[in-house]
């Protein structure tokens, strides 16, 4: 995981310093220190410019889904979140979920945004289930959306729970990502449900569930 | 006409609420333990919310001429912390027995998840034995599946059906909720799972046997006088003010009455306001002068004084 020291560099090498001096003995998630540290990084780094260029690819092939909405204190934090769970070996997952409970909004969207990067992410699996259930909208849509871990990790009941929330809080379905392949009979089935209570009441249905059911099916299997 | 809102969060209500309320004859309401708006990390900040909902919430309403009444559980949003389950439902056991508590609730579903059935299934068993009656929230997401399954718990559970409120209907579980033989809960919404106009239409097709209307009027968008707005959209469509009355007085006391805490009888009376009264050596008012009522009549009850109008 030197790819993101280096970008950190070429953007600030003042900021590169203080991550290495940070990462001299890394902190473990969650710990007073580790938490200092993570709020500290959200003040440097602000002006920075997203990815671009041959970083886009890179980033992507690490596991981040867009990288261009990655703004500069986002990237320093997932390298302090990479470098700590690296370094919390079987501790990471009790620590990463302590670090998300004292964390504030943006913090907490950083860690879910940064899943992908973690080592053996599906440690992580139980945490991003919780962030679904979030009803703060910035982290919702931090693990539902631009984010490779639910399609690759998230149980269907849990999977299909965060689409059917991405319709009611509005967040367009084109941002989860692998919501194709994911697409099951029981999901077609809560969505068609969802329209038709819409329609008994009234109400305007939300035009990405006509997009959700209307699309091919890929087991073939007709939507109710 | 006298009204009781079945299901509303006062505590995250202001005095001018409870002002208005009274004012539109609201004089009974049942508040449920619900969550917060984001999730508790401690078993402790339930121990605290529970004792005011038996505790400052019961003496602020009787400040202002209401009877309050609260129904405790672990809602759903907040049953898949497993650090908090167990110790907070040794404190629902607890605090089931106080005096003011007429159910067990709101409990049910809100994602579905092992974790909710097995918190739902535990405080039915606790409501059995306490001899409590059950309050039930449904699910915003898929709603029909979520009323199903927990009629079929409770069916399961050996738990009599006119012991159980469901509540947040629509048009498409109300059927699903009465045939089950349970009491339906409607909740009254600015805009959302339901309004004045498909209230009406649903007392017009289903008359008012185990209906109710509430306001869930609690820290986001609502309205707490979506009860009275409900009677008056109501009265002007023509139903028959026995009907109304029905809905929105004799069927939360018929429900709420067999919990053995709440008294009827005594609900026909005025509960006379009378603001020198201290809760634990404080007061709802803030330097203004005690507003006392007389035991009224309920035609003689003036508009109660504002805090800070004096």
């Amino acid at each position: 995981m030197a790819f993101l020291p280096a970008l950190i560099a070429a953007r600030d090498p003042g900021c590169a310093a203080w991550l290495d001096a940070a990462l001299a003995s890394p902190p473990l998630p969650g710990t007073p220190a580790f938490m200092r540290v993570f709020a500290a990084a959200g003040r440097r780094l602000r002006d920075a410019p997203p990815p671009g260029g041959d970083e886009v690819p890179a980033l992507m092939a690490l596991g981040i889904a867009t990288p261009a909405l990655w703004s500069g204190p986002r990237l320093l934090r997932a390298a302090l979140l990479a470098a700590a769970v690296e370094a919390a070996g079987g501790e990471a997952p009790a620590g990463l979920t302590s670090a998300f409970r004292t964390s504030d909004t943006e913090e907490r969207a950083t860690i879910l945004q940064a899943l992908m990067l973690l080592p053996d992410p599906a440690r992580f699996t139980a945490l991003a289930a919780d962030a679904c259930r979030s009803s703060v909208q910035p982290v919702f849509e931090a693990i539902a959306g631009d984010n490779g871990f639910p399609a690759a990790h998230l149980a269907e009941p849990v999977f299909n729970q965060m689409v059917l929330k991405a319709v009611f809080t509005g967040m367009p379905l084109a941002r989860i990502v692998g919501l194709a392949e994911r697409t099951t009979p029981a999901l077609r089935r809560m969505a068609g449900d969802f329209r038709s209570e819409r329609r008994a009441a009234g109400r305007v249905v939300p035009a990405d569930l006509d997009l959700l059911l209307d699309a091919p099916s890929l087991d073939g299997i007709p939507t109710p | 006409m006298k009204l009781f809102d079945p299901h509303i969060h006062m505590t995250s209500r202001t005095t001018d609420d409870y002002a208005a309320m009274r004012r539109a004859g609201i004089v009974a309401v049942t508040e449920p333990a619900f969550w917060l708006g984001q999730p508790r990390t401690h078993a402790g900040s339930f121990e605290d919310y529970f004792l005011s909902l038996v505790g400052w919430e019961r003496f602020r309403a009787s400040q202002f001429g209401i009877r309050h009444y609260c129904t405790l559980g672990l809602n759903p949003k907040e049953a898949n912390n497993p650090d908090l389950v167990d110790p907070v439902l040794d404190l629902v056991d607890l605090y089931l027995e106080k005096d003011g508590v007429v159910a067990v609730g709101e409990i049910g579903y809100d994602d579905m998840t092992p974790a909710e059935d097995d918190i739902l299934s535990r405080q039915v068993e606790m409501a059995m034995r306490h001899g409590l009656p059950i309050m039930v929230h449904t699910p915003h997401r898929d709603k029909k599946a979520g009323t199903r399954r927990t009629i079929d718990l409770l069916r399961e559970a050996g738990v009599p059906p006119h012991r159980v409120l469901i509540d947040h209907n629509n048009e498409e579980t109300l059927p699903i909720t009465l045939d089950s033989g349970c009491w339906a809960g409607h909740t009254i919404y600015p805009g959302s799972k339901m309004d004045e106009p498909r209230m009406v239409g649903l007392v017009q097709a289903y008359g008012a046997e185990r209906i109710m209307v509430n306001s869930s009027a609690d820290w986001g968008i609502s309205d707490p006088l979506k009860v009275p707005k409900t009677v008056a959209a109501m009265e002007e469509a023509g139903i028959p003010a026995a009907t109304i009355e029905t809905i929105v007085w004799r069927n939360p006391i018929a429900f709420y009455a067999q919990s053995g805490r709440l008294d009827p009888d005594e609900l026909e009376r005025t509960l006379p306001v009378d603001q020198r009264l201290l809760f634990e050596g404080n007061t709802v008012l803030r330097g203004q002068k005690p507003m006392v009522e007389a035991a009224l009549s309920e035609s003689a009850i003036r508009e109660p004084a504002m805090p800070g109008s004096a």
